[in-house]
């Protein structure tokens, strides 16, 4: 019954699309959505059933996506339909490990903004502040879309913007035993209540209060178990300090958990304060930050960082310094940035067993140059587990030639280096060189043609069938701009993607992918 | 295949993208409306907006280098026909956990352009749902969109200059603006209004 779900969506889609045309009479009404259809065809060439029998091996994936959105007036709606189809139901979706669906309202919103207020009911993203005391938003990057399905009330006033939200987080977790073959599938659906309230102060000067009560649940044991913790806070933040020079921004949280040791672990309540300073001299930006996270493990979070964006931020024990430099000369379109961080943990006895004080020292900067036809980025980082002998580098370059007004070529390489120098240090990683690059010719706004390759050189392999180099190609057409369509075949290494400091694994892939994706 | 099994063969994937190409010529042009905070806490809504003049506006975010590479572009076009009726504004999407470098960007850019802040990414996601950036449309001044660019390739920004400069010259509607900041002083007639 599986074509089912896919006439469905086209009917449906179909039905809904011209409706606009029909509906003169409501005036003010805006009709708008995306159709989005993803296939994925895994074809290992050198797979064997007996050296992974689960995870490496073939499988086919369909997902579409239908998202509808209204606007009438003061009213809002959004509704999202998901089908998620694979021909092995071991694999689930190899990128999120969600489960497979047939035909579902992955989401649905409606909603009214008065002059005075805002509701909201059904599916919607929250986020406070800077993401401390909570941070509930999708990730396309991370693949990450979760939301809280409830209502929420917001209420703007002159100086003081009042908030209140509820409802339960739903998503899944799965417990696979990998050579038995056994699959246990928990929906999790925490639940959160919060409010916050935010005071506009004269002289650009913002005072936020917030309080959160969740209830968190946890695999443990093959059973569902809950625990509630209360996250609450402020912060504060003063802006155009010295005539526009400087801007200012703290927060402070914790995190209350109303047992000992929650899910059975050894943890206190949380803590965590951040606070930064920006000031603006002439070309120059300088930013210091300082934060003090501790026992700061909570699902909803994702605090401020001024580390590299494409790297992982630790936020779970962690309090040190950051300074980061920016220059930017405009007589030559340049800009350079240098940053350095020094960060230690909290050396509870729980944290790392063996060592004590994990220093971090990191830096990184770079170097954009824009001349009439050439675009320049260069980056270099490098990061120091002191205490654990750990190295990474990190370094990229990215390269745009623009041939005519329309034809032009991207070469982009990626460097990533890690390694130990101490082996007894009581944290061993693989020494691994990464090599990342690709080249694209585009002939905007119609297609871009693109070969990526990739080389990993692993000095301890996990296996040793694991490849040294991977190549693909990929087309994309627009061929009007309200449709696009992506081709990739090829081979794509395992690897971490990330995004705003979080990371993600993913497995490596072998095959085609194709993309649709329509607006109207 | 599971699902080419049970009869799944392309045929009805072919069926709804010929069936979606035929249905998109009936449809409207109209640009969801909203409200967001400025940088500096003011309210925009584009109901003020609408109607009275051209209107660009371009999501971007300070991760997203492809915008930081198209806004210098739409930074000058907004300079070069602000005066002639264009009204841009750069509509932020970055999220709490990067949202403290916006002003930062900016600066360091010296764009010059409103900067709008859609930190839930609830206007995004009326315009372009798969909330990719940079993000750009075009509003006429008859209060339709133009042209939407998901996307920057090198050159688009000759494309929006020859579209703006075309929906300036219309007079049909012009209402010549001096400055954003001008009017924002004044009783909002840009949209821009205090809170």
């Amino acid at each position: 019954m599986k074509h089912t779900v896919l006439s469905s969506i086209a009917i449906i889609a179909v039905l809904l699309l011209p409706f606009p045309s029909h509906a003169g009479m409501f005036e003010g009404f805006n009709f708008s959505g995306t159709f989005e259809s993803v296939y994925w065809s895994h074809d290992p060439d050198d797979w064997t059933e007996d050296v992974d029998p689960l995870y490496d091996g073939p499988y086919t994936s369909l997902e579409n996506n239908l998202s509808l959105l209204v606007d009438w007036k003061k009213w809002f709606a959004e509704i999202r339909l998901r089908s998620m189809i694979y021909d092995d139901p071991i694999h689930y979706d190899p990128r999120t490990r969600e489960h497979e669906t047939d035909l579902e309202i992955f989401k649905a919103t409606a909603g009214y903004r008065h002059n005075r207020f805002t509701i909201t009911a059904g599916d919607f993203y929250k986020s406070i502040a800077h993401g401390i005391a909570m941070y509930v938003q999708e990730d396309k990057e991370l693949n990450i879309d979760r939301t809280l399905r409830g209502g929420m009330l917001e209420v703007p006033t002159a100086h003081l913007d009042i908030t209140v939200f509820g409802g339960d987080i739903r998503w899944y977790k799965f417990r696979d035993e990998i050579r038995e073959k056994i699959f246990d599938e928990f929906k999790i659906e925490d639940r959160i209540v919060g409010g916050r309230l935010l005071g506009k102060l004269p002289f650009g000067i913002d005072v936020g209060a917030t309080y959160t009560r969740a209830r968190i649940y946890e695999v443990i044991r093959d059973e569902l178990e809950s625990e509630d913790v209360t996250v609450s806070g402020g912060d504060l933040a003063i802006r155009g300090l010295l005539s526009g020079r400087l801007d200012f921004y703290t927060e402070y949280a914790r995190l209350n958990w109303d047992e000992d040791e929650p899910f059975g672990n050894n943890v206190e309540d949380g803590e965590a304060i951040y606070a930064s300073i920006t000031a603006y001299t002439g070309g120059f930006t300088i930013l210091t930050e300082y934060k003090d996270y501790d026992y700061w493990e909570y699902r909803y979070t994702r605090p401020p960082t001024a580390d590299r964006d494409d790297e992982e931020a630790d936020i779970y024990d962690i309090r040190g310094f950051r300074l980061k430099i920016d220059y930017f000369l405009p007589s030559t379109n340049t800009l350079i940035y240098i940053s350095g961080g020094r960060f230690d943990n909290h050396a509870h006895e729980s944290s790392y067993q063996i060592v004590t004080r994990n220093r971090i020292d990191h830096i990184y900067g770079g170097i954009e140059q824009t001349w009439d036809k050439l675009y320049v980025h260069l980056t270099y980082g490098n990061k120091e587990y002191k205490t654990l002998n750990e190295t990474h580098r990190h370094g990229t370059g990215d390269f745009v030639y623009n041939i005519t007004t329309r034809h032009s070529l991207n070469l982009f390489y990626e460097y990533k280096y890690t390694g130990n120098e101490d082996r007894d240090a009581g944290q061993i990683i693989a020494e691994k060189d990464e090599h990342k690059s690709y080249l694209t010719y585009s002939v905007s706004p119609w297609f871009a043609l693109s070969i990526h390759y990739n080389k990993h050189v692993i000095a301890q392999r996990n296996r040793p069938d694991e490849k040294d180099n991977w190549v693909a190609c990929e087309a994309v057409v627009t061929p009007i701009s309200a449709l696009s369509l992506s081709l990739m075949y090829g081979e794509l290494p395992p690897g971490l993607i990330c995004s705003g400091g979080q990371c993600r694994i993913v497995p490596a892939f072998e095959g085609i992918q194709a993309m649709l994706t329509y607006r109207f | 295949m599971v699902w080419m099994q049970s009869g799944f063969s392309g045929r009805t994937g072919l069926c709804l993208l010929l069936l979606l190409a035929m249905a998109a010529p009936a449809l409207a042009a109209k640009p969801p409306l909203f409200e967001l905070k400025t940088l500096d806490g003011a309210i925009y809504r584009l109901s003020d907006d609408l109607g009275e003049a051209v209107i660009i506006f371009d999501f971007w975010a300070t991760w997203c280098k492809p915008c930081l590479r198209e806004m210098p572009h739409i930074n000058q076009i907004y300079e070069r026909f602000k005066d002639r009726g264009l009204r841009a504004y750069a509509v932020s999407i970055d999220e709490a956990a990067s949202k403290s470098k916006i002003a930062p960007t900016i600066k360091r850019y010296k764009f010059t352009l409103p900067v709008l802040v859609d930190e839930n990414q609830s206007v995004i996601r009326k315009y372009n749902p798969s909330k990719n950036v940079p993000y750009l449309v075009i509003i006429g001044k008859d209060g339709e969109i133009l042209r939407e660019f998901n996307g920057y390739k090198p050159g688009d920004e000759k494309l929006v200059e020859e579209i703006v400069e075309k929906a300036c010259s219309d007079s049909t509607g012009f209402k010549p603006v001096e400055s954003t900041e001008r009017n924002r002083d004044e009783s909002g007639t840009t949209g821009i209004s205090s809170p």
